[in-house]
């Protein structure tokens, strides 16, 4: 909703946006798969599902944007677009959770804990859901010129103790089970560090979506990564919990 | 949803449907952002302002004007002088800034003067913009 979010339908490019767009798709898929109840049923429900989270965004966010003014009359189709699809991934994957905290039953007794591979899925999705609200906002380049290379190297330290503390206290489901057999550094190791990458990558691809990384030296790139990030890698921390629940 | 599908053991209609109507969507979405995107870079931003109507407020002379941008790409902070010579030969000078002119749109903005511009020689015109 902030004001870049729908700029950034006549200023990205088209190109990128549609990358974006593309891009969620499997996400979308994937996040159905993993948050999911029900995974007996295949890919084709996956894929399903995703598409229904994308029609339920896309009706969603044109009725917003055309509520608050930022759609009207007269603007290019082109412009239109653009606005709507930027919106529409971050608003999926709410149509998607929303459907499976609200409207899904109770988790059939599974004991298997979520796949590795799964939990490092589910950081990626919260590291994006958060980071693409924040990603083109002008702070997150504005704190990039501001702060040092000392500050950035101290915020990195930062965030990736935050997605540790997170991934290690919070009592999400599983949780207990796996602080029995894992301690501490088995989880920075397994999950915290490579959660931090995960972080770091989605937040570069994010700033390329938005045109950020053009024509910036890899330094102030750097930078700009580290400090979208730190939100990031609470979105990445926290989408275990928001999504587990009830995997207990 | 979920216990229907279950029972039934096939995927509802309803899923169907709703699935079939994000394709669209996203086929759609897709489609104009990429037809958009082979044009290419449109031609450079055309910029220019027409005044719609004058006012008289208590603090000044209101010229409602619209800007509009012709060209193919979007300007950003788009700077519009308006200079005004009334009647009598006072002359004013005035300036907006636009943050956003998107390709084939229109803005509306307003240069307020002391003077009253009717009947006098007013010109309005974009000075420079920035890449966005």
């Amino acid at each position: 909703m902030t004001m870049e979010m729908w700029q950034l339908g006549f200023v990205a490019e088209r190109v990128r946006v549609a990358a974006l767009l593309v891009a969620s798709l499997p996400l979308l898929t994937g996040l159905s798969h993993v948050a999911g109840f029900e995974r007996t049923f295949g890919l084709v429900d996956d894929v399903l599902d995703a598409f229904a989270a994308f029609a339920v965004a896309v009706l969603a966010a044109t009725v917003i944007l055309g509520l608050i003014g930022v759609l009207a009359p007269g603007q290019p189709i082109a412009e239109i677009v653009a606005k709507i699809a930027v919106v529409s991934f971050p608003a999926a994957i709410g149509a998607l959770l929303a459907d499976k905290q609200l409207g899904g039953k109770e988790q059939p007794a599974s004991d298997d804990q979520r796949a590795y591979g799964g939990r490092l899925f589910l950081m990626t999705i919260g590291a994006l859901f958060v980071a693409l609200n924040v990603a083109p906002t002008e702070e997150i380049i504005l704190i990039g010129f501001q702060i040092s290379p000392w500050q950035a190297l101290a915020l990195s330290i930062a965030s990736l103790g935050v997605l540790h503390a997170l991934l290690f206290w919070i009592d999400f489901p599983g949780v207990e089970r796996r602080r029995g057999a894992r301690g501490a550094w088995s989880i920075l190791l397994r999950d915290s560090l490579p959660g931090y990458g995960l972080c770091v990558l989605a937040s570069l691809a994010l700033l390329w979506v938005f045109g950020r990384t053009d024509g910036v030296a890899l330094s102030e790139l750097a930078e700009f990564a580290v400090v979208l990030a730190f939100p990031a890698s609470l979105g990445a921390g926290l989408a275990p919990v928001v999504v587990g629940p009830k995997r207990a | 949803m979920r216990d229907r599908k279950r029972s039934a053991g096939a995927t509802p209609w309803l899923e169907w449907a709703v699935g079939a109507l994000g394709a669209v969507l996203f086929i759609s979405l897709l489609g104009v952002l990429l037809a958009n995107a082979l044009r290419g870079p449109g031609p450079a931003p055309s910029i220019a302002a027409r005044v719609e109507h004058i006012e008289t407020a208590e603090t000044g002379h209101v010229v409602q004007f619209v800007a509009v941008n012709g060209g193919g790409r979007t300007a950003a902070e788009v700077r519009f002088k308006a200079d005004l010579v009334t009647r009598t030969g006072v002359r004013e000078t005035r300036e907006v800034i636009f943050d956003y002119l998107p390709p084939h749109s229109e803005r509306r903005g307003g240069f307020i003067f002391q003077n009253d511009p009717r009947g006098g020689a007013l010109s309005i015109e974009a000075d420079g913009y920035v890449d966005p």
